[in-house]
């Protein structure tokens, strides 16, 4: 008899216990987030060169090659370039989409037959297309970085034979800033040929221009 | 003769016996019982700082709406809650939350959809929220998890408990969810002024706030959602959160 009674009070706990259990009262919240990142993107949307005329005729012609002095320093008489009598060497560019995400990332700059102290010069529009602002941190040539103008001029040893071929002068809007939708800015650089310069060979080289989202900019 | 009278003596003493039994005077008392019983019931109310700006342009200047570039904190003035941290001197993202009664049957939101637009590694986003009660019995937050996260409607349940002033990195492409920063984490969220144990009594809110940071290796152009599920329960059963 007192067995079973112990038996019953068990079970009276138990039961009492779940009742507790199911009894409590809560109510959920939900704290639901979404975050649409931007895109940081921009574009060359045109681009021009100073002298894209091919021969003939080589002489007389109304398009004559341009030169400068070695590292580009002012001549009192012709400033910083200035004409020759000639047409012989001429480039050509092109806007290239190289990511196929429907704007130009890539200017590609020919010289065609040049030579010793020939000189050229590209100016080019980025806009910022994307929906970040960006400033416009560095440009990168043969793995010099310039972060601001006046910049001294770049030598380039395309050939890797120790000898600079050719030099490049950055011009200008390194760290200039573009707004998304904002007008585009323009940007230009010389080219000048030097003395060692090989004969007949494609001189090949690359510059980056680096944007970053204006609120990294300065950061490592 | 004289017995027959003492038979009707006899006969009388009963009956008149019987009779004080029928007569007894008695009345019955009643107890009746009502229960009403309480309610456990909460709601949310939001506040952002970084509205979107309507009528102005991504990029330009706008005063008041300038992007934190910190979770910084959130005080209560005159207006309600407001944030108090620096900021960057551009209006390119924003941080919006709209109120959800996701619970017709109970009073008032159950839930803030909280949506960034146009983030950028480094922008930081913060939302303060109030939790009501709505009801007539105190309550104790129990429970406060990070429930889900996805990445262009690729979802992961994760059902990790958030603390208070903890950095937690998310990997939304891994669904993976810690407290280091490391190579792949899209964004990261912290939780402040609230944690487990905070009693909501009926007509005093206690506010807390979710700071989202967009980390480095956000990917441009993409879309990531969390789900952060608070449960709130009568304050009498909820066990003291562990030392």
């Amino acid at each position: 008899m007192k067995k079973i009674g112990m038996l019953l009070l068990v079970l009276l706990l138990a039961l009492g216990g779940l009742g507790v259990g199911f009894a409590k009262w809560s109510e959920p919240l939900y704290i639901n987030g979404t975050v649409n990142t931007g895109e940081l993107d921009w574009e060359i949307t045109n681009c021009s060169m100073l002298d894209t005329f091919a021969p003939p005729p080589y002489h007389p012609t109304e398009t004559p090659d341009y030169t400068c002095h070695p590292g580009f320093e002012y001549d009192p008489v012709h400033g910083y370039y200035w004409q020759l009598d000639k047409n012989v060497g001429w480039g050509e560019q092109e806007l290239v989409d190289s990511d196929d995400d429907g704007d130009n990332d890539t200017l590609e700059v020919t010289l065609h037959n040049a030579y010793p102290c020939y000189f050229n010069s590209v100016s080019f529009y980025v806009r910022n297309n994307g929906t970040i602002p960006l400033i416009i941190e560095k440009a990168v040539i043969d793995s010099t970085e310039i972060y601001s103008t006046p910049a001294d001029p770049v030598q380039i040893d395309c050939t890797g034979d120790g000898y600079a071929d050719v030099e490049i002068l950055w011009g200008d809007h390194l760290g200039t800033q573009l707004e998304p939708g904002d007008p585009p800015v323009e940007i230009s650089f010389w080219m000048h040929v030097l003395q060692e310069a090989p004969e007949n060979a494609d001189l090949h080289f690359t510059i980056e221009l680096v944007g970053v989202q204006w609120n990294k900019y300065g950061e490592e | 003769m004289k017995k027959v009278a003492l038979i009707v003596l006899a006969l009388v003493l009963a009956l008149g016996a019987a009779g004080i039994g029928f007569a007894k005077w008695s009345e019955t008392l009643h107890i009746e019982g009502t229960v009403s019983t309480g309610e456990v019931d909460v709601g949310l109310s939001q506040y952002s700082n970084d509205p979107n700006p309507t009528g102005d342009d991504l990029g330009d200047y706008y005063e008041g709406s300038l992007d934190p570039m910190e979770c910084g904190y959130w005080e209560y003035c005159a207006e309600g809650p407001c944030w108090v941290g620096e900021r960057y001197d551009k209006n390119v993202a924003s941080i919006d939350c709209e109120l959800v009664d996701s619970d017709e049957a109970s009073d008032g939101e159950e839930t803030i959809e909280i949506t960034v637009t146009n983030a950028y590694p480094c922008y930081y986003g913060s939302i303060a929220f109030d939790i009501d009660n709505l009801g007539t019995i105190p309550v104790k937050v129990e429970s406060i998890t990070l429930t889900k996260v996805s990445k262009c409607e690729t979802e992961w349940e994760v059902n990790v408990p958030l603390e208070e002033g903890t950095t937690y990195y998310v990997d939304a492409d891994s669904g993976t969810v810690d407290m280091s920063l490391d190579e792949g984490d899209d964004f990261s969220l912290c939780l402040q002024d609230m944690s487990v144990g905070t009693q909501v009594d009926p007509g005093a809110p206690e506010y807390g706030a979710i700071c989202v940071h967009v980390e480095q290796d956000a990917e441009e152009g993409a879309v990531y959602d969390f789900e952060i599920t608070i449960v709130c329960s009568q304050w009498n059963e909820v066990a003291p959160p562990s030392p």
